[in-house]
């Protein structure tokens, strides 16, 4: 899932909305008895009704083919060929390795020493990848596949306090 | 902490002296003046209040709880915070029987309670008056001056009956806040004050009156532990009580006085 | 009559001023409400400068004004709400101004303890206070944490006083809360009109109300076990159970405001656009189901939280989805079809309602985007998150409220509004929109939030965000001021007999 491309959905959709609330806002410069838009409202709320109500059903079924969590990924990507415990503390990662292979799944088993904290794979452009949160007292499975090689970030997403901001990590991912 | 408690009883004659004559001085007042006049009659409740204000008053200072008050800061808080906020709305109510009909008083009596009675007067007095007995130099020299901290005590009293007055008062008694919104900005105003000194004390990093870590059995780190507790306890308490004032004077029309106080 | 001649006046004040009292309450809301919002503001500032490199200041105090602006923002928007509604209902449904003043009294009070607890005591837990994270501070102490769990103990008490006296009053004044919901109208599909059907307002009050008392419960339920840990009673609480209820809590007292505020577009946009919007079938439907829709989607903070079981994550996602139906279809298309070809005159107060009916679908297209599952794992914790509630704040719920405190000053103060102030309502749109839109820019570029120190590449949005805050800061004062120059009347008002049809 692309930042950007999601992104340019809000903005597309975002435009169509305000060229319909701009439209509304300069057409009350006329008026019109309200009694003869009765009809037309009712039609327009039933059909964006049965509109989005079918999108948000579609989208829905689609979600579920797309789920990070862990039976759904390693359903559809494969067993994983390493597990990494990753333990998050106030206010420093613990990674049990910091050099993984490109290509295959991962297993990020992650934990907490003490507070929430969220781990979050960040690309070479800044670009966020994964996350999964660090909770205390339990172990969240986060299975990943790294697209190239290259060094990775891992920064910590879930406020834990004053160093929350300087959490951070890498990873390198070299060839098999 | 708990361990500089001790479980005594602190007599102080002239307190006793005092109570005793200003109960006696009240029941002379309140005698005459609710007697004279067709149809007045005789405000029980309102000696009734007056005589559990003393009772309080005499209960936070000489109790274990004011006996301790030079051991534990803590101690003395709960001390304080009676006579501000249990002994001095009893006496205050207990008063507005003397001042049932504000026009037959002496009339520089009625200015001056008139004017003590404007909220910004008596919310003055009585923040100017809590911050300034806090203040290191001034709450040390009543730990170790008697009559210096028979002074702080009766002039906490003093302060807080001013305070509450333009509550429970009405203007025939010479009280000061009527509308609502008054009411409510005069409350959260006497919270806020109140909550910041005790929120400042719960904060604190070093100690404000050293003489509670010269306590024998004391230590630093004990009396700073006592001094949070203590912050807390003029923090939260205080909310509650602002809160319970609110839910009793906070009442539509508010032009009727409360009716216990006859 | 056109628009512009019909009075906006008959439905605030009752014919006898009955509800003067009780008016007067809620104007204080609101203002006590706007006038912390506007200090809220400020801190909001100070973090975007600091974000933007431009005014540094230290983590430990970023941290903290961070944790009160949250808090003090989403307390201060929903108490201008309340007050709204309560003032909104007031002439149709007796209140009782004392009760409104004592829950003021409560809330204010638990705010004060949030401010000392941040700003003196140093706590910067976040507004969340997500457990353990309130008792691991390291650079604040306990004490500051049970400072602010009490601070919302008694802002949750002041709203659950609140609420439960909207549903005495609705009560009584209906006959039962059935009534008050219209659901003999409801279920009978709108054949049954037997009873006297409740104002659109009146509906949405119940309805807020009783969600409100659900987050308030919550947030009780979540404050007992923590106060039992921190004084010992209890060794741990569970981090899911927690995080579970926080935001139960906490998602769904933010979420009101932007409810009871559209409540508030029911009641005030009718007049000016010259339209009825009585209480339809749609109408009733539509708010009976956002009773609970709004505390399903909460569970939308957990995606990430994979401990939590999935029926719960796919139930957030379903509810986040089926609650923007009732709202879009019902409210925001009926509001533009009030608006549609009616001949409105736009003055402040519609052009702040339009603002925030934009500002509520925009908002809500971008938390739509993250509350689907796949979206959320690249979005979640960035600052997508703060870009789509600044949008239903910012241009939604605080539009809505100012624009119905306009209304209210409309109707009562017997003055208009400075000639200047449209411009100024134009330009808190302006304003606000490149405010959130920097935002959103950051979340697409995968900027964390609740970061202290942005990294150079990141601070550029920060920068240009800014001027469209000092833009928004200006168009606030000046609305401010022409407020403050009309509200001593408006308030003198509520106390004198109303001369109108």
């Amino acid at each position: 899932m692309n930042p950007h491309t999601v992104f340019l959905v809000l903005i597309v959709l975002g435009a169509v909305w305000t060229a319909c609330w701009a439209a509304v806002l300069v057409s009350s410069r006329r008026t019109v008895p309200f009694e003869r838009l009765e009809k037309s409202e009712t039609r327009i709320r039933i059909t964006l009704l049965a509109g989005f109500a079918l999108v948000a059903i579609v989208l829905f079924a689609v979600t579920l083919r797309w789920l990070p969590f862990r039976e759904s990924r390693v359903a559809k990507m494969g067993a994983p060929h390493t597990i990494v415990t990753v333990t998050g503390m106030q206010w420093s990662w613990a990674l049990s390795t910091r050099q993984l292979p490109v290509g295959v799944p991962i297993e990020f088993a992650v934990s907490s020493r003490d507070v929430n904290h969220d781990f979050a794979l960040y690309d070479a452009h800044g670009r966020l990848l994964a996350q999964v949160q660090g909770m205390p007292g339990y172990t969240n499975h986060l299975v990943y596949v790294f697209p190239a090689v290259g060094e990775y970030t891992v920064r910590c997403l879930e406020y834990c306090g004053l160093g929350h901001h300087t959490m951070s990590a890498t990873i390198t991912v070299t060839d098999r | 902490m708990i361990d500089l408690f001790v479980w005594e009883w602190e007599w102080q004659l002239p307190l006793i002296a005092t109570l005793a004559i200003a109960e006696l001085g009240f029941i002379a007042v309140w005698a005459r003046r609710t007697s004279s006049g067709v149809g007045e009659r005789r405000s029980w409740p309102a000696l009734a209040l007056f005589t559990a204000g003393l009772l309080v008053f005499a209960l936070a200072v000489m109790s274990p709880i004011g006996a301790n008050d030079e051991r534990l800061l803590s101690s003395h808080m709960i001390e304080h915070d009676l006579l501000m906020w249990v002994a001095a709305p009893l006496l205050a109510l207990g008063s507005l029987a003397l001042v049932a009909d504000g026009r037959r008083l002496p009339a520089a009596l009625r200015r001056s309670i008139a004017f003590l009675a404007r909220p910004i007067v008596a919310f003055t007095i009585s923040t100017v008056l809590l911050w300034a007995w806090h203040a290191p130099p001034a709450y040390g020299l009543a730990l170790i001056s008697l009559p210096v901290h028979g002074v702080e005590h009766l002039s906490f009293i003093v302060a807080y009956i001013i305070y509450w007055w333009p509550l429970i008062a009405t203007p025939s008694m010479l009280g000061g806040l009527q509308s609502s919104a008054g009411r409510a900005g005069y409350l959260l105003a006497g919270a806020m004050q109140s909550g910041l000194l005790g929120a400042l004390l719960t904060f604190a990093t070093s100690l404000w009156y050293p003489h509670y870590a010269l306590v024998p059995g004391a230590t630093v780190a004990s009396a700073l532990a006592d001094q949070r507790l203590a912050g807390a306890i003029m923090w939260y308490p205080g909310a509650i009580v602002f809160a319970l004032a609110a839910a009793l004077t906070l009442r539509a029309p508010a032009t009727e006085p409360l009716a216990i106080a006859g | 009559m056109t628009a512009a001649e019909r009075p906006v006046s008959t439905a605030l004040l009752a014919p006898d001023r009955s509800n003067g009292a009780a008016l007067r309450a809620s104007m204080a809301y609101m203002v006590a409400g706007l006038g912390t919002v506007l200090l809220m503001g400020l801190l909001g500032l100070l973090m975007r400068l600091d974000q933007a490199g431009m005014l540094v200041i230290s983590p430990a105090w970023f941290y903290r004004v961070m944790t009160l602006h949250g808090s003090g923002m989403i307390a201060a928007v929903l108490l201008a709400a309340l007050g709204g509604i309560a003032a909104a209902v007031s002439a149709t449904t007796p209140l009782s101004a004392r009760a409104l003043w004592i829950a003021l009294v409560v809330y204010m009070t638990g705010n004060g303890f949030v401010i000392f607890a941040t700003l003196v005591g140093g706590f910067g837990g976040g507004w969340t206070v997500l457990y353990p994270l309130p008792e691991h501070g390291i650079v604040w102490t306990l004490q500051a944490a049970l400072a602010i769990y009490a601070g919302y103990f008694f802002v949750a008490l002041g709203l659950l006083l609140f609420c439960v006296h909207i549903l005495f009053a609705m009560r009584r004044a209906h006959g039962s809360l059935a009534k008050a919901l219209a659901w003999r109208f409801l279920f009978s599909l709108g054949r049954d009109k037997r009873d006297a059907l409740p104002r659109p307002v009146e509906l949405i009050a119940v309805v807020i109300a009783i969600d409100g008392i659900a987050a308030a419960g919550a947030g009780l339920i979540y404050l007992v076990p923590l106060f039992a840990q921190a004084s010992g009673a209890i060794t741990t609480v569970d981090a899911l159970f927690a995080k579970n209820f926080v935001l139960l809590f906490g998602h769904t007292i933010a979420n009101l405001s932007i409810y009871i505020t559209a409540g508030l577009v029911y009641a005030a946009l009718p007049a000016y656009t010259g339209r009825a919007w009585p209480t339809s079938w749609p109408v009733a439907a539509a708010w009976n189901l956002i009773i609970p829709l709004m505390l399903l989607n909460y569970s939308h903070h957990l995606y990430a939280d994979f401990a939590q079981p999935v029926g719960l994550q796919l139930l957030g996602e379903i509810g986040s989805y089926a609650v923007a139906l009732p709202s879009f279809i019902v409210t925001i298309i009926g509001a533009l079809a009030l608006i549609y070809r009616s001949g409105i005159r736009w003055t402040v107060a519609p052009i702040l309602f339009a603002l925030g009916l934009w500002g509520w679908v925009f908002g809500g297209l971008g938390a739509l985007l993250d509350a689907t599952i796949p979206v959320n794992q690249v979005m979640h914790n960035t600052l997508w998150v703060p870009a789509h509630f600044h949008t239903y704040f910012v241009l939604g719920a605080l539009a809505f409220a100012l624009a119905y405190l306009w209304s209210i000053l409309d109707a009562l103060s017997g003055s208009s509004e400075r000639r200047g102030t449209r411009a100024a309502a134009w330009l808190y749109g302006i304003g606000g929109a490149g405010f959130i839109l920097m935002f959103f820019v950051s979340g697409a570029n995968s900027v964390p939030r609740r970061f202290a120190v942005h990294l150079p590449e990141w601070q550029v949005y920060a920068r240009i965000a800014v001027p469209f805050v000092l833009l928004l800061a200006l168009s606030l004062a000046w609305l401010s001021w022409d407020l403050s120059t009309r509200f001593g009347s408006a308030w003198r008002a509520t106390r004198r007999p109303v001369v109108g049809p």
